[in-house]
């Protein structure tokens, strides 16, 4: 079935057990995201490093099973990165997905969101925690 | 008719249903005011009308039912 390609194995796994999964205690860099049309929300939580690196990052929400996938594959990919990566990581993820950019190695377990590409209205599920988590690193003001 | 199933989000829902011919609605329904009182963050809709069979209403129950085996 087409749908197979959209919830592989490694998709469904990250939606039923989600990594990284709750709140932190203070202090946080946080960003929310929402898509007001299916009702998808997360709230991505960061505490970084003194050296600018996402020490630690946990999300909270309720949303379908590409968002809550995606944002917990997400938290796993930018674990310990410095935050310009994390931020380079996003941008090299939504080309991916949504410019038919290349599928490189660095994007992870992240490639296996590649079937997001044939359900064009599940776009902004697979993105919506990378949002997310942008607003939250861009009140680190790391340039 | 809104309903929810456990553990599956109406998106989800809505495509897995898709592949089988079924056209489901899922999310808001344009009526947020009535969700957040409801307290339910997304539900999916069938809607049916004179020409929908009893038939029809077997295959969405079908559907639904093996929605929950492939979402587990």
């Amino acid at each position: 079935m087409e749908i197979d390609d959209l919830y592989q194995t490694i998709i469904l796994d990250h939606s039923k057990r989600p990594r990284n999964f709750g709140e932190l205690s203070p202090p946080f860099l946080k960003g929310e995201g929402v898509n007001p049309a299916c009702g998808d929300a997360v709230t991505v939580f960061v505490r970084p490093s003194d050296d600018d690196r996402v020490l630690e990052i946990r999300f909270t929400g309720q949303a379908c099973a590409i968002c809550t996938a995606s944002t917990s594959l997400m938290t796993v990919q930018v674990k310990t990165r410095s935050i310009r990566e994390a931020l380079a990581l996003e941008q090299e993820f939504l080309a991916f997905l949504i410019r038919n950019g290349e599928s490189s190695p660095r994007l992870g377990n992240l490639r296996a969101l590649e079937g997001v590409k044939k359900f064009p209205q599940r776009l902004k599920c697979a993105t919506l925690g990378w949002h997310a988590l942008e607003a939250a690193l861009r009140g680190a003001g790391v340039e | 008719m809104s309903f929810v199933i456990a553990n599956i989000h109406a998106h989800d829902l809505v495509a897995y249903a898709d592949q089988f011919g079924i056209a489901l609605r899922g999310g808001h329904h344009c009526n947020q005011p009535l969700m957040r009182k409801l307290g339910y963050h997304a539900t999916a809709r069938a809607s049916f009308y004179f020409y929908n069979t009893e038939e029809e209403i077997d295959a969405l129950v079908a559907v639904l039912r093996s929605a929950r085996k492939y979402f587990g």
